[in-house]
């Protein structure tokens, strides 16, 4: 379980803190920000670990999530040569050849 | 010192068949295929592959539809006997994720038939969502026994996106075809919710039954197929169809209404509720399947003619 003290923790070692006006350095150094015994002694949090069923689920999630984007370009592809083929991007202003002075 | 613990979110084990389920198979063929039908029937042509991006946005809005349901709906679910199995009340979809899921289809759904199809049908499919998301369930579904009724729309409005995305316009075929369908679901959903009338007490949900009891439901349920059987056939009188499609109208209009008497004069059963629920079903499809072939039978003998 992550705290917010270890939140605190990390955010407070990332800031400079001299750089902080006198008020905000005395109220800072009043929270305790050493860990407790047993958050010391605690085995340092490597991730998560996924379970068989979860690692099964996400794999089906992303193949779906795979197969979908393929259909959307597809379809956005055929659609695209459909209206090309029927004109409906033709536009007499841009397609009217550039005039060319000799 | 804060000692305020932030709950670290478990990962999913929401599979693909879950996020399926969210979206409602069941509901979203039987869209797809009255908004088919009204896809052919239209006057016009569309490209093949324009008429397929269209059905396939339709499909997608209706399963963001169903999603965003099931999502606000997850209280009542979880105490209904019927609904108890679907992904959310049973824990394997979080709320959060159904809501993410629904909320990204009608976007897609509504931008893609926009961009790709018109307007109109883009505009009509938006306001299905709405309606049947933010005016059936979040308001009239718990509030009032009307609520299938006036919710009915958003599912009778599926064969007017169809007939808008080929002739960017409206007439009065399509707005024939909504009625038939938004007169079909009171009966339909007032059989189911006879014979289902402990789920509805026990999630809250202000059913006809519940409310004004089983004896005028059944009223209400012959009163509203007696206006639908009639109306059903009335695309030939008009004609917008073949005599195929009026005469099998008729036939299966005729064995509603027995269904719906047979409803009306039971006291204390209900297999007469149950064997409406279920032909209701067969009476929606069979009206749309000849519509279908009406159609396409004309088109076929006029091709064979030149």
């Amino acid at each position: 379980m992550t705290t917010v003290d270890q939140i605190m923790a990390e955010a407070l070692k990332m800031a400079d803190v001299k750089d902080r006006p006198t008020s905000v350095r005395a109220q800072l150094g009043k929270a305790s920000l050493a860990p407790k015994p047993q958050e010391a002694d605690a085995p340092e949090w490597t991730g998560i670990a996924l379970t068989s069923e979860q690692l099964r689920a996400r794999r089906g999630r992303s193949i779906a999530i795979a197969v979908a984007l393929g259909v959307f370009v597809l379809v956005i592809f055929a659609v695209t040569l459909v209206k090309l083929s029927s004109g409906t991007f033709s536009n007499e202003d841009y397609m009217r050849p550039v005039q060319t002075t000799k | 010192m804060m000692s305020i613990t932030l709950a670290r979110a478990e990962p999913s084990i929401a599979g693909v068949g879950d996020y399926i389920e969210l979206m409602k198979p069941r509901v979203m063929s039987l869209v797809v295929f009255t908004a088919l039908v009204g896809l052919v029937v239209a006057p016009g042509h569309i490209h093949p592959v324009i008429g397929f991006t269209a059905l396939l946005c339709i499909a997608v809005g209706a399963g963001a539809a169903g999603t965003l349901n099931m999502w606000y709906d997850a209280d009542i679910d979880a105490r209904m006997a019927r609904t108890a199995g679907r992904p959310i009340p049973c824990g394997r979809v979080t709320p959060g994720e159904a809501a993410g899921f629904g909320f990204t289809l009608a976007v897609f759904s509504v931008v893609t038939l926009g961009l790709l199809v018109n307007l109109l049908a883009a505009g009509l499919l938006a306001f299905t969502i709405f309606f049947y998301v933010a005016v059936y369930t979040a308001w009239l579904k718990r509030t009032t026994p009307q609520n299938i009724v006036i919710g009915g729309a958003a599912g009778a409005l599926p064969p007017m996106i169809g007939w808008a995305a080929v002739t960017g316009g409206l007439s009065f075929e399509p707005i024939l075809l909504f009625l038939i369908i938004f007169l079909w679901t009171p009966p339909h959903f007032w059989a189911l919710s006879l014979y289902r009338t402990e789920d509805y007490v026990r999630a809250g949900v202000p059913m006809l039954p519940v409310v004004a009891g089983e004896q005028e439901t059944r009223r209400q349920i012959l009163l509203y197929t007696l206006v639908l059987a009639p109306l059903g056939v009335l695309p030939w009188p008009l004609g917008y169809t073949g005599p195929v499609y009026g005469i099998t109208a008729a036939i299966v209009g005729a064995i509603m209404i027995v269904l719906a008497l047979r409803v009306h004069k039971e006291r204390g059963r209900y297999g007469a509720s149950k064997q409406l629920f279920g032909f209701s079903i067969l009476y929606l499809f069979l009206l749309f399947a000849m519509l279908l072939v009406d159609r396409m039978s004309g088109a076929l003998l006029g091709y064979f003619a030149v």
